[in-house]
């Protein structure tokens, strides 16, 4: 659809799924996002997005292994399935696919996200108290 | 009205406009509009999730939720609280309803909206909300 591989991203927490999302947009791939494992099955029913990959955080409800079972079972679904147990994890993945991303130059380490994402945690869980 | 410097823009960082739909393709493609425009787009999939954003403190320009939404807070109620947090926030509130909610003062965008127009009218919203123009 538009050119730029194309990465779903399945984060229950906007404060994980929104850095990293817009780090792999900075890494040159075309990012969709879901909230739910119900949101990425509405995603991946739409052939016409040409998603090539998926990369879902396994404590997502209705994600993880259970996602990675329905795309197995969807016959004329090609889409690898990276599952991701933490945020260090998700983060990890995030930079082995900037490596192999479009663009020219990696934006910056893929910690630099990590450290992002610890900072707005911190704050929003200093906002709920 | 100020003059512009057409060299130097008065705000180098690009606008941000939190979306905020419970419908993944629409929120999806209202995002994907806005980002050709050059809008850091952060997707919000309820009320509750844009709630959470914010209290993470990370700058937003404008919010554009849907009214009705799965969640503690329908749209209306998320506007009121962001506003509240965030005094001169600008919130759009668009609906699918045929009679403008109790609970919103303010006009609101009828659903369906067209994607391109759309995007641009909220970009120069944001824009104005933060003294770009």
């Amino acid at each position: 659809m538009t050119g730029t591989p194309t990465i779903l991203l399945v984060e229950a927490d906007i404060v994980i799924r929104h850095p990293l999302a817009q780090y792999l947009r900075e890494c040159g791939f075309t990012v969709i996002e879901a909230a739910t494992g119900d949101e990425a099955r509405a995603v991946l029913n739409v052939p016409e997005l040409d998603i090539q990959m998926v990369l879902a955080d396994m404590t997502t409800p209705g994600g993880g292994f259970a996602l990675r079972q329905w795309v197995r079972e969807r016959e004329g679904l090609s889409v690898e399935v990276i599952l991701a147990g933490s945020v260090d994890k998700a983060v990890e993945e995030a930079g082995d696919l900037c490596n192999e991303g479009p663009a020219l130059a990696k934006p910056y380490e893929h910690h630099l996200v990590l450290d992002q994402i610890r900072q707005a945690l911190a704050r929003r869980d200093k906002s709920r108290r | 009205m100020p003059m512009i410097d057409a060299v130097s823009e008065p705000h180098a960082a690009p606008v941000r406009i939190l979306v905020v739909e419970d419908e993944p393709l629409v929120r999806m493609a209202i995002a994907m509009e806005l980002r050709l425009l050059g809008v850091v787009v952060i997707e919000a999939a309820t009320g509750d999730e844009a709630w959470d954003y914010l209290m993470s403190h990370e700058p937003v320009d404008l919010i554009f939720t849907d009214y009705q939404m799965p969640g503690r807070l329908n749209g209306a109620q998320l506007g009121r609280l962001a506003r509240e947090a965030f005094p001169g926030l600008r919130v759009v509130v668009a609906s699918a309803r045929v009679t403008a909610p109790d609970d919103w003062l303010d006009p609101i965008m009828g659903k369906p909206y067209d994607l391109t127009s759309t995007a641009a009218g909220l970009m120069s919203q944001a824009r104005i909300s933060r003294g770009d123009v």
